[in-house]
């Protein structure tokens, strides 16, 4: 029977003379340059965060009275038991830094989780089904995007009291819109996809499509935003600390640090500078990983 | 045999450099269009043709580059010319016309606008005047009340009436080349026909000589004198219309000819299977050395593997890229 | 299969007077402000075994047809009736069982396999959930070695393919679930021609080894007459012609059949310039079709009577049926 093709043997051949992996994976490594120097950036923090107890110097919480507002190691008056210096109640505040890391980093993580679960639930029923769920939603998108952030943010922690937990619910309550909007736009172009009309006529359920053709599909984009989030739900942690609805004392949190150094700013300006240098580290490492996956995502897209 | 040339094509080469390897998309490519002819350029996905068309009009992107060949215009070589004078060429001395009029025509802009723009650039026409010859490009291409049309924009005109306003606009400089990629494929049948008659009859009235890009035999058969048959970023034939038909010499033309369904074909013979060609068009980055259609070719010897075959001459007006003609083949 | 055969066994599919109108909402409360008359009253059946081919032009609704019979839309009047079971108010639970006897081929090849699975899954995933089968991925492998692939292409991604191994596993897919009817949506209109001829060869071969009736829907009249039995012509919603394969092409009734034949590049010598039924105009919009008989508008031979009345689609001789005031048995 002449089915056989002789295109597969052809493929074989071919594949033959493809460069080498390893040569195309360097050269997209350099093309995608500031991507791998953010990828480090944040991995820096993540194994900071991680492996805190084993990076730090000091307990975050221990005082030192009679140590306190020393300054930086680097700086005149600085000592090598501190590396960056104390707070005004004699804590490392490298160590607090470090610790304050892991705090950061779980936050804008499990913040973002929350939005993306209910973000994209929503956004999946609104483009997939249309009609009446998609006015539901769509008005519920709009009304929550009225909304300034603070407010809500505010609202919610006042409500239920200033706990991470309770941080965590509010940044991610307050900020599902986004990804309900990002996942609504792909799903509902992607319905349009002659691989999901092949799958209506293939007789399988709306849940099945839903879950396994039009969620597959969604992975891209929505990482590409959920690291874009992730940054800014650790700067909106910043905000919410600064204004007393954040992680309380004593637990270091870089929002709260930024907050306590405020008195000092004009002299001792490392209790705010050094945490708030953190945080530009962490936001730009996360952005340009983003931004690295956003172009990794689409040339690929592209091409298939 | 003195015949003018309208466009003399010489060793193209256009390759493309991508992070994955070179991809030689025209390489070595010589054509000629004789004054007030047709040249049929047959070719499928990846044969070339499309870039070789790009490449005559110079709009060739980074990463493609022009890397060798010359293109001989009225005498002059365009490749040598600096960018001002080539935007000179494009309008005015060669224009084109492609499948989709949809994306080629601005969507923004009226058909009049569009027209006239040309007539402004190019012949220093004032706005009224540009409008005036606009309509009656219009008319020419046979669009009816085309004083009133030219005030509409594209997204209200069919696709066979863009087609004929995309062609409105290439004739509007009375361009004595005119490049056509695909100008039916888009197309339905019965509008494939009109356009078909359309370009033939502005070839009579204007003088006009033609390079027609299609992958489709029977519009070869029906628009070209002059064929060149391109595979793999080389032309592997080039013959008149009539002996591409009734004598073609090199097996992918061979194979192309005997794989197409021909209407009422079963009738006469009774329903067979289309004698397929096998395989698939070879990655253009990692050629094989030898003849890139080696590995499809019902007559493949060792040859055809290790060597590239020259482009051998079978007639004045006739050569085939093939070591089965080698022994055929006539000395220049 | 003589027409004979084919009355005496119940057809396996059977559409009586369906209608798809699709309606065009505009403005902020989405007012439906009119139709697009996509298919508007058709009827033809399929016997077993049997291939229809569906030619026309754009918005005849020849696709829209297929999707609908396949109950991917819901009709707007009319009757679907598959191997004796009327589908057409089923639910979508009541569907499930009926849609793995009736499976569709799609156009693009790129478009219609979804990029994140692998080929065992886009193949076999019906299969697999319907079914039950713990070994659904020895039935993959099988289908795979049925349509020229390998087995062990299982575990790629579809990005890995050419179009042509693409529409394979497109057809893979549709055999998957053994069914008796097949919609094939322009199966090779995306493929390169040298790669059609492959694909048109294999659908033939698999019906002729698992008998499954075929719908083959297309632009290309010469593809569609190789591969069917009978051939029924669309033009803006309407059947006009419906015939067998050769019976349409040497003896075509329908005025529009017969330029839609015409008009037909010939890939042969001395085809240019040749003699043919140009259509004058463009194809009418479907949400605004002519009065009376749509093609009056465009129609060569056309009578007082063919604006104001339609004509009714009638069988004018055994297997041949005209829509058309020329040919109705009240004409003189």
């Amino acid at each position: 029977m002449n089915n056989m093709s002789s295109e597969s043997k052809l493929e074989e051949t071919h594949l033959d003379y493809k460069p080498s992996m390893t040569s195309i994976v360097l050269k997209r490594m350099w093309q995608l340059r500031m991507g791998v120097f953010g990828f480090v950036l944040v991995l820096v923090l993540g194994l900071s965060a991680i492996f805190a107890s084993q990076v730090a110097t000091h307990d975050p919480l221990e005082q030192d009275i009679l140590a306190r507002l020393t300054p930086p190691s680097f700086l005149e008056g600085g000592g090598s038991t501190y590396f960056l210096g104390t707070d005004q109640l004699g804590r490392d505040l490298y160590s607090r830094i470090i610790y304050g890391a892991r705090i950061s980093l779980t936050i804008g993580l499990s913040a973002v989780l929350v939005s993306m679960v209910i973000g994209v639930l929503l956004g999946l029923a609104a483009g997939y089904f249309g009609g009446k769920i998609d006015a539901v939603v769509d008005f519920l998108v709009n009304a929550m995007l009225a909304f300034p952030f603070i407010l809500l943010a505010m609202t919610l922690v006042i409500a239920l009291g200033a706990s991470m937990e309770n941080i965590i619910i509010a940044l991610g309550l307050s900020n599902w819109p986004i990804f309900a909007r990002v996942t609504r736009i792909e799903t509902m172009k992607l319905r349009e996809q002659e691989f999901v009309l092949a799958a209506v006529s293939q007789g399988l359920s709306h849940l099945r499509i839903i879950l396994k053709h039009i969620l597959s599909n969604l992975a891209a984009p929505l990482l590409v935003i959920a690291t874009v989030e992730i940054a800014r739900a650790i700067i909106r942690e910043t905000f919410l600390s600064f204004l007393g609805l954040g992680i309380q004392a004593p637990t270091p949190s870089w929002g709260l640090m930024l907050a306590e150094g405020r008195d000092y700013m004009l002299t001792i300006w490392w209790l705010s500078t050094l945490p708030g240098f953190a945080i530009f580290l962490a936001a730009l490492g996360i952005n340009l990983v983003g931004d690295a996956l956003r172009d990794l995502f689409d040339p690929h897209m592209r091409k298939g | 045999m003195s015949t003018e040339l309208a466009l003399e094509v010489s060793g193209l080469k256009t390759h493309f450099m991508t992070p994955e390897g070179r991809v030689r998309a025209v390489d070595g490519v010589d054509m000629k269009i004789g004054k007030g002819r047709t040249l049929g350029v047959l070719g499928e996905s990846g044969s070339g043709k499309s870039v070789t068309a790009l490449s005559v009009m110079q709009l060739i992107e980074s990463p493609g580059k022009i890397v060798e060949g010359r293109i001989i215009l009225d005498g002059r070589d365009i490749l040598a010319i600096s960018e001002e004078e080539m935007r000179e060429v494009r309008g005015k001395d060669i224009s084109m016309i492609f499948q989709e009029p949809m994306t080629s025509l601005n969507p923004v802009y009226t058909l009049g606008d569009q027209i006239a723009e040309v007539f402004m650039v190019h012949r220093g026409f004032s706005r009224a005047a540009a409008l005036d010859g606009a309509a009656n490009m219009l008319e020419q291409v046979g669009i009816p009340s085309p004083k009133a049309r030219i005030h509409e924009y594209p997204h209200q005109f069919s696709g066979g009436m863009r087609q004929r306003a995309m062609i409105a606009m290439a004739i509007a400089c009375e361009a004595k080349l005119m490049i056509a990629d695909e100008p039916t494929t888009a197309l339905d049948v019965t509008i494939q026909a009109q356009i078909i008659d359309l370009l033939l009859n502005l070839q009579d009235d204007l003088g006009m000589s033609m390079m027609l890009i299609t992958h489709d035999l029977g519009v070869i058969a029906e628009t070209s004198d002059d064929v060149v048959v391109m595979y793999a970023g080389q032309v592997v034939e080039h013959v008149q219309i009539n002996q591409l038909f009734e004598n073609p010499a090199h097996p992918y033309t061979q194979g192309l000819l005997a794989s197409i369904p021909r209407l009422g074909a079963k009738f006469s013979t009774g329903k067979q299977p289309l004698k397929e060609i096998p395989g698939i068009v070879p990655n253009l980055i990692r050629l094989p050395p030898g003849c890139p259609f080696a590995d499809r070719c019902n007559h493949v010897m060792a040859r055809c593997r290790e060597e590239r075959p020259p482009l051998f001459k079978l007639s004045d007006t006739h050569g085939a890229r093939c070591w089965l003609q080698e022994s055929e083949a006539i000395s220049d | 299969m003589n027409m004979a055969e084919v009355d005496k066994v119940e057809p396996e599919l059977e559409v009586r007077n369906l209608k798809m109108h699709f309606p065009i909402r505009a403005g902020l409360l989405k007012k439906t402000v009119g139709h697009v008359f996509a298919v508007d009253g058709v009827s033809f059946s399929i016997g077993r075994g049997e291939t229809l081919g569906l030619v026309g032009e754009s918005g005849c609704g020849k696709s829209t047809i297929g999707r609908t019979i396949l109950r991917l839309y819901k009709p707007t009047a009319g009757s679907i009736h598959v191997g004796g079971k009327d589908i057409t108010h089923l639910s979508a639970n009541e569907l499930t069982s009926v849609r793995q006897k009736m499976q569709m081929i799609f156009q693009d090849p790129y478009g219609s396999l979804n990029p994140r699975f692998r080929v065992s899954e886009l193949i076999g995933e019906a299969y697999r959930v319907h079914s039950g089968d713990e070994n659904w991925e020895d039935h993959v492998a099988n289908l795979l070695d049925k349509v020229g692939l390998q087995p062990d292409h299982m575990r790629r991604y579809a990005h890995e393919f050419s179009g042509g191994q693409r529409q394979r596993i497109g057809i893979a897919r549709a055999l998957a679930m053994s069914p008796r009817l097949i919609v094939a949506d322009e199966p090779v209109s995306a493929l390169d021609v040298s790669i059609q001829a492959q694909v048109i060869n294999l659908l033939d071969s698999l019906k002729d080894e698992f008998g499954f009736s075929c719908l083959f829907i297309a632009h290309d009249l010469s593809v569609v007459e190789h591969i069917a039995d009978r051939v029924a012509v669309m033009y803006l919603g309407k059947m006009v012609e419906l015939a067998s394969d050769r019976e349409l092409y040497q003896d075509p009734k329908h005025p529009y059949t017969q330029a839609l034949i015409s008009a037909v590049p010939k890939p042969e010598a001395g085809a240019k310039r040749r003699d043919r039924l140009i259509l004058r105009g463009d194809v009418p919009s479907p949400i605004n079709p002519p009065s009376g008989c749509r093609f009056h508008t465009r129609c060569p031979h056309v009578l007082d009577e063919c604006r104001t009345i339609e004509p009714n689609f009638n069988e004018i001789s055994p297997g041949h049926w005209v829509a058309c005031h020329l040919h109705s048995e009240t004409s003189t």
